[in-house]
């Protein structure tokens, strides 16, 4: 790989020195033109030369997001410069999708493993979304809870037998209609009455026996969203 | 000498028999040369004044004032005898004999002398008023007043002023004492009088009470007055006064020989010379010799209580020079004299006198018996000062028994001086107050009687009639209204009044609310701090990640890594500093707690439990404990949330506390499934473990962090006094069998005098649970460590107030302890405490033989103790006596009067009544006239209204027009009451949040020190390691650092989890009104640091700008900047600007430059400004809670000095 120019965001001189011997000593294709400590620096060394990557940390001095606000500003003025970032933000995943939103190529913890080649390679080479493992680590964990909570509506749907009037009636009540007004909906073709006697049979599926005792209308309807049988992503009302 | 005047007078009083013609004059002449010459003699022989004035009173049987004079002379004889039931029938014979105001001024003078000494302080005051008076009188006159009267008038005059000074003086009131004594020149220029001359420059002497540039200074004009006091005496052979300066002198010699020795060197040689004469010896001590000549001199006039003095003088130096043997002779002579004085006069009442030691009675108090007998006269406070010394010696000869008996009585006798001083003066003023009110009182009552009857009776009258008017009227259906008009009045005060209780209430929480989240601030700041550390052990494992791939160790890693140990080592050090300067800050709010409140509010959280179908039993106790009520609630509150989520369904927790005889355990019992051996063992034992990794329940193990902050709040309690040392937490458990969690707290009982010995702890605060430790370390005999308690006692009183002067433990004798200065500027403190605490090292110092610190405290213990019981009010109250006289008088007067206007007005109105009848049935009509006006302006009011002259119709309409009234007139009441719901509803919020964050903070607070001691240890091993290492230990290091993370980490998520909950309250503020309230709090540090300029505010936003924030973390934002940046030289602006989605607020300092290195550094551990750190953290939280990240906190070089800026979002409202 040809040689590119480089510029370290790093506000502590102690880290600034393990990061350098990380380029020195593993990426000597990398050329270090430039190392800022506080915003000001930054811009500094950009009007000197425009670096192929901006290794970049979020928290700078006192600011400590700042980080963001110069991903964004250097995205739009230096579109042709990869920005990687390199945090010890571990807990703060908002950030993480914030830095993402204003264009990062990736975020590199400092935590693990810390920088390696195969990362700064992978940015240079034009690759979005470079994680380091304990990223991915997080965001595989989140997508795995965000798609069980799908598969479990399936589960529930087919555990507690609801068929397409019960999830009609549930998502109403959630909606905060009465037994009247779910009884005049195209697709509710019951009298208020037997509606009172589906809530009875509703309550009885969604409750253990001794849960039942004082359930309302309300508790039903929450306890359809806590079983993932109706969607609260996808709250609608029927057509009248 | 004196058989020479006796046989002159009586050959003068047989000559004055003898001529008829000139006897008057000739009389009145030898009768006044006589009291000249008793006058004379009174400090040179007291013998020859009483024998002269003996002479007068004979001679001067038909001249009143030269009698009287004669008495007074005798009085003074008296007095100096310690006669004192002598000096009172003296004066008041005199007093009956005369009538002129100038000798009745000699006698009061005399009488307030006496007082002083016997320390009747309301006596003393009452006479000096008179005198007072007649001294205004006399001034006017003293152009015509003979020779002798001239003579009398200085001498009276002046003494007046000496001895209230003297008065003032022995009361610690300095500034009184010198203002009285201005005053004694000025009267001496009428005509010259030695003795009250050199009285005058003795007061001056040893009093400490010349004001000078500093100590040196004024121990030489000290000794300037003493030495020209002493050298007029020993001329003219005033005894009384040379002795008197001498042993002044012997005491100064003591502290300040070389000082004086090189300043007034004459003097000091002269001194030496006519001491050293009859020595042989030429290194005599100067002091010893000094004061043995006092005695001499005062054994030779005959003064008991200075012979005393002069041996208690004499004491003292010989102890000074550690003849401890000899300077208890001293004292034991001392004592001899006066019991030599009691017998001389009381002998027949109470034949028993005072021991040095007694060892077979050692709680009987001689002395106690003596003041408590009202027939006894004596001076308390002469007996106190031999005791105090007493002790010391006995301490010093290691007799500690004989010490601490002496040290009692002395103590006994220095309270029961303030007690009587209060007392008399008290009990006096009422009895006074009644006796002269008594009578005009009787004359009022019988006065009022009378009004007051003739008032019933016009009334009765008065009533029937108009109850006849009103029945005409059929009036019944008013008096309703007007209840109800009274009713709403009341309760609308009523209400009102709740609404400032609820809102005062309310205004106290949210301060305490304040409080609590800037400790919250600064609790995050720390957890930030901690956090720091992890990024460098994540580079330290990579660093050895990679020496494990390289199979190497280079140089280059070895140093980095060493350079990082080094870097958290930093970072530790600083938050052991924070840690340690905020130790005291935080306390634990320990009181008596009735454990069955808790419960209840446990027992009301059922709901959560029958959710889950376990069933939750609180036993109901009646037990009382000692403890933080929060913090114990807390706890409970854990233990049963664990026990309920490690229940099974149809489980039972039970709740209850058994009582012992020292501690209360309170348990939370379940029927769970139990813990295994070794869960047990690590969570009884182990400060910090991995809480994933406790329980067996099936779903899945985690505990949680409750149970190791149960642990930390109990060793919490174990490190703040010896009072909990029964604090315990543990668990029994088994597998399947369930498990009991347990704490115990100390125990109350039950008792009303128990709960009465504690009200000082109940209030809290640090340095009152030191000093209980300080109280026990002493009775158990360890005294190093009672002055180690001391000393923290003493840093935590001085932490509260940093502006003052600091109280030390021990200080050179002649400066004044800090504490008098605080209590003398007003500053809050516990005094009583402090008295305490110096009593207790007075008696530690006693015991470990250290003298000055004994001195210093022991000085410092009393002088607090009079002033804090001075009795401020006595000469004001006198005044306000007479002016009450006055006006009593005045009162009878306008009684008098009052009574003779209403007889009159009686008498009228009787006359006026037949016209009344008439016009109150106009006034109805008038009222009714006027309502329906008021009525044109509601909107409903024609429905009601009709235009009528129709008498019964009108009053229909009005009594329908009443019932709306009504209705209207409770709207306020409504209000009112929806305001204090409101208000009780904000309170109940704010003390819950309040309670929270307190919770949190001691929880915090706990985490850190945990991770202070727990990980302490690792980076030096880490750096040894390192240093020593091979390739084949790399492994071992990579485990090093591993387990070090590991550790970390979890002592990291304890204090996270405490820190993720959020206490930030997002609010919109004006942007303007954020920069004045920065301003004002620049402006009080400005002045606090006695800043030149004025802090400068400049700001471009309009009136509309709104922010996101926190107002009470801006405040302290703005207050953590400005507390780094301010210095005395600071030149400060504070601006605002607006800055697109931001505003921006700078504080800029011109008068400094910081280089680009420091500005850099600013914001991180290393700069050693914990504000910033502070700073940098509520930016943060700015910026996380107002959900858009990109907040700034830069400081930035200027033209002219540096600034610090950082921006917050506006808000789109």
């Amino acid at each position: 790989m040809e040689q590119f120019k480089v510029i370290i965001v790093e506000d502590v001189k102690l880290e600034l020195k393990g990061t350098e011997q990380i380029f020195r000593s593993e990426i000597p294709e990398a050329e270090v033109i430039g190392t800022a400590q506080n915003e000001s620096e930054v811009w500094k060394l950009f009007r000197q030369a425009e670096p192929d990557l901006l290794l970049l940390d979020l928290g700078l001095g006192g600011s400590t997001t700042i980080g963001v606000e110069i991903c964004r500003q250097v995205r739009t003025r230096y579109p042709q410069c990869h920005v990687l970032i390199f945090t010890g933000e571990i807990l703060n995943e908002r950030l993480w999708v914030e830095v993402l939103k204003a264009g990062a190529d990736g975020i590199i913890l400092k935590t693990g493993e810390l920088l390696t080649r195969d990362d700064v390679m992978l940015v240079m080479k034009g690759r979005q979304l470079v994680f380091n493992q304990p990223i991915l680590e997080k965001i595989v964990e989140r997508f795995k809870r965000s798609v069980m909570a799908e598969s479990m509506q399936h589960d529930a749907l087919i555990n507690y037998d609801i068929d397409e009037y019960d999830e009609r009636f549930l998502r109403h009540l959630a909606l905060g209609y009465t037994k009247d007004m779910i009884a005049q909906l195209k697709g509710m073709p019951f009298s208020p009455k037997s509606l009172e006697k589906r809530q009875t049979e509703l309550v009885n599926r969604l409750f253990s026996e001794h849960e039942r005792n004082g359930v309302n209308a309300t508790r039903l309807a929450v306890r359809a969203l806590q079983l993932h049988l109706i969607d609260i992503d996808n709250l609608e009302p029927d057509d009248e | 000498m004196q058989s020479k005047w006796r046989i002159l007078g009586y050959c003068l009083s047989l000559l004055s028999l003898a001529s008829c013609g000139s006897r008057k004059s000739s009389y009145d002449d030898l009768v006044d040369s006589l009291n000249v010459r008793a006058y004379h003699y009174r400090y040179i022989n007291t013998d020859t004044t009483y024998s002269c004035a003996h002479e007068a009173q004979e001679a001067a049987y038909d001249n009143p004032d030269g009698r009287s004079e004669a008495l007074c002379n005798l009085a003074f004889v008296a007095y100096k005898n310690m006669d004192f039931d002598e000096v009172d029938s003296c004066i008041s014979l005199a007093r009956t004999y005369s009538d002129n105001p100038l000798i009745l001024l000699c006698a009061d003078v005399m009488q307030m002398k006496a007082y002083q000494r016997t320390g009747e302080g309301e006596r003393f005051f009452r006479v000096k008023s008179q005198a007072e008076d007649r001294i205004q009188y006399l001034s006017n006159r003293q152009e015509r007043m003979s020779d002798h009267e001239k003579q009398l008038w200085v001498y009276a005059q002046t003494e007046y002023y000496l001895i209230t000074s003297t008065y003032y003086f022995y009361q610690e009131q300095d500034s009184l004492a010198r203002s009285e004594l201005r005053h004694v020149l000025p009267a001496l220029q009428l005509r010259v009088d030695t003795a009250q001359w050199v009285y005058y420059n003795y007061m001056l002497g040893p009093g400490g009470l010349v004001e000078g540039r500093d100590a040196r200074d004024i121990t030489l004009q000290e000794f300037d007055y003493l030495f020209r006091a002493y050298n007029t005496s020993r001329r003219d052979s005033l005894r009384y006064f040379e002795a008197n300066c001498l042993q002044a002198l012997a005491t100064m010699f003591l502290s300040h020989d070389s000082l004086i020795r090189e300043n007034r060197p004459d003097e000091y040689h002269l001194l030496r010379f006519q001491h050293h004469a009859s020595d042989e010896a030429t290194d005599v001590f100067l002091p010893s010799s000094l004061a043995r000549h006092a005695l001499d001199l005062f054994k030779a006039y005959g003064d008991l209580f200075q012979t005393a003095c002069a041996y208690r003088t004499l004491g003292e130096i010989e102890f000074q020079r550690g003849a401890y043997e000899s300077s208890l002779y001293c004292y034991e002579q001392a004592l001899a004299c006066v019991n030599q004085h009691h017998l001389r006069y009381y002998g027949d009442i109470s034949p028993d006198t005072l021991m040095v030691f007694n060892p077979d009675d050692l709680l009987r108090s001689v002395e106690q018996e003596w003041i408590e007998d009202p027939r006894i006269s004596t001076v308390p406070e002469w007996i106190a000062g031999i005791r105090q010394q007493l002790s010391l010696t006995y301490s010093a000869l290691g007799m500690k028994q004989a010490s601490d008996y002496n040290r009692n009585f002395y103590l006994d006798l220095l309270q029961a001086t303030n007690q009587n001083q209060e007392l008399e003066s008290r009990t006096a003023e009422l009895e006074y107050q009644t006796r002269s009110l008594r009578s005009r009182m009787v004359l009022c009552v019988v006065l009022l009687g009378l009004a007051l009857l003739l008032a019933l009776l016009v009334q009765r009258s008065l009533k029937r009639r108009v109850n006849t008017s009103l029945r005409e009227l059929q009036d019944d259906q008013w008096q309703p209204y007007r209840d109800f008009v009274a009713w709403n009045k009341a309760k609308l005060d009523e209400l009102d009044e709740e609404r400032e209780e609820q809102e005062e209430r309310l205004e106290m929480s949210r301060r305490r609310v304040t409080d609590d989240k800037r400790k919250n601030a600064e609790n995050r700041a720390k957890v930030s701090l901690v956090h720091g550390i992890v990024p460098f052990l994540d580079r330290i494992g990579g660093e050895v990640v990679r020496m494990n791939q390289e199979g190497t160790i280079s140089p280059e890693r070895r140093e980095y890594i060493v350079e990082l140990v080094d870097e958290i080592e930093r970072y530790n050090a600083i938050l052991t500093e924070w840690i340690r300067m905020e130790q005291g800050q935080l306390n634990l709010h320990v009181s008596t707690v009735e454990l069955q409140k808790l419960f209840d509010i446990i027992a009301e959280g059922h709901y959560a439990f029958d959710q889950k179908h376990v069933t939750l039993r609180v036993e109901p106790t009646d037990a009382l404990v000692k403890a933080d009520e929060s913090l114990t609630l807390f706890m409970v509150n854990t233990l049963c949330d664990n026990a309920r989520k490690f229940t099974p369904e149809e489980g039972q927790v039970t709740l209850s506390a058994e009582t012992t005889e020292d501690y209360v355990e309170v348990r939370v019992t379940d029927t769970g499934c139990g813990l295994s051996e070794q869960d047990v063992e690590t969570l009884t034992h182990n400060k910090v473990y991995d809480t994933s990794e406790i329980g067996t329940r099936p779903e899945g193990k985690g505990f949680g962090f409750g149970l190791m902050n149960c642990k930390g709040i109990i060793e919490k309690y174990k490190k703040t006094s010896s009072l909990f040392s029964c604090c315990d937490f543990g668990v029994h458990s088994k597998l399947d069998e369930g498990s009991t969690f347990y704490f115990r707290l100390p125990r109350v009982v039950r008792m009303l005098i128990l709960l009465m010995l504690f009200p000082l702890l109940a209030q809290a605060g640090e340095e009152v649970q030191l000093y209980d430790s300080l109280f026990l370390a002493n009775v158990e005999g360890n005294y190093e460590e009672a002055k180690c308690m001391a000393q923290r006692t003493l840093d935590a009183l001085n932490a509260a107030h940093p502006e003052m002067t600091p109280m030390l433990l021990v200080d050179s004798l002649g400066t004044e302890p800090a504490e008098m200065q605080w209590a003398k500027s007003g500053v809050r403190a516990d005094y009583e405490l402090i008295v305490g605490l110096r009593n207790e090292m007075a008696l530690a110092a006693l015991a470990l033989n250290d003298w000055t610190m004994y001195q210093y405290n022991n000085r410092a213990c009393i002088r607090l103790h009079k002033y804090l019981h001075q009795d401020k009010t006595l000469p004001t109250y006198f005044r306000r006596l007479e002016r009450t006289h006055r006006n009593s008088n005045l009162l009878l007067v306008l009684i008098v009067v009052a009574s003779a206007l209403i007889l009159f007005f009686s008498v009228r109105l009787l006359v006026g009544l037949q016209l009344y009848k008439k016009r109150e049935i106009d006034e109805l009509k008038d009222y009714c006239l006027r309502l329906f006006s008021e009525a044109q302006s509601l909107p409903q009011s024609e429905a009601f209204l009709t235009q009528t002259s129709d008498y019964p119709v009108m009053q229909q309409q009005a009594s329908a027009y009443q019932h709306r009234l009504v209705e209207e007139s409770l709207q306020p009441i409504n209000h009112l009451r929806d305001e204090i719901v409101r208000l009780s509803d904000e309170r109940a919020r704010l003390e819950f949040e309040q309670n929270r964050l307190y919770v949190q903070n001691q929880i915090l607070d706990n985490c850190l020190s945990t991770i202070k001691h727990e990980s302490m240890y690792y980076p030096s091993r880490i750096r040894l390691l390192t240093e020593k290492m091979q390739e084949e230990d790399i492994s071992q290091l990579s485990e090093l650092v591993h387990y070090y993370r590991h550790l970390y980490t979890l002592l990291c998520q304890q204090a996270d989890a405490q820190v993720s909950q959020p206490g930030f309250k997002r609010q919109t503020l004006d942007a303007a009104l954020v920069l004045s309230r920065a301003h004002g709090c620049a402006t009080r540090l400005a002045r606090k640091y006695n800043l030149e300029g004025e802090v400068e505010q400049a700001s471009d936003l309009d009136s509309t700008t709104l922010i996101l924030g926190d107002e009470i973390l801006l405040d302290l934002l703005f207050e953590s900047l400005l507390q780094g940046m301010i210095h005395p030289e600071a030149r400060l602006t504070l601006r605002a600007e607006d800055e697109g989605n931001f505003v921006r607020y700078s504080i800029a300092d011109a008068s400094i430059r910081l280089t680009t290195e420091q500005l850099a550094d600013l914001f991180y551990p290393e700069s050693g400004k914990i504000g910033y750190l502070v700073a940098k953290q509520i930016l943060r939280e700015h910026d996380t809670y107002s959900n858009h990240p990109g907040c700034r906190l830069v400081a930035e070089p200027r033209d002219e000095g540096y600034a610090i800026y950082f921006t917050l979002l506006k808000s789109k409202r």
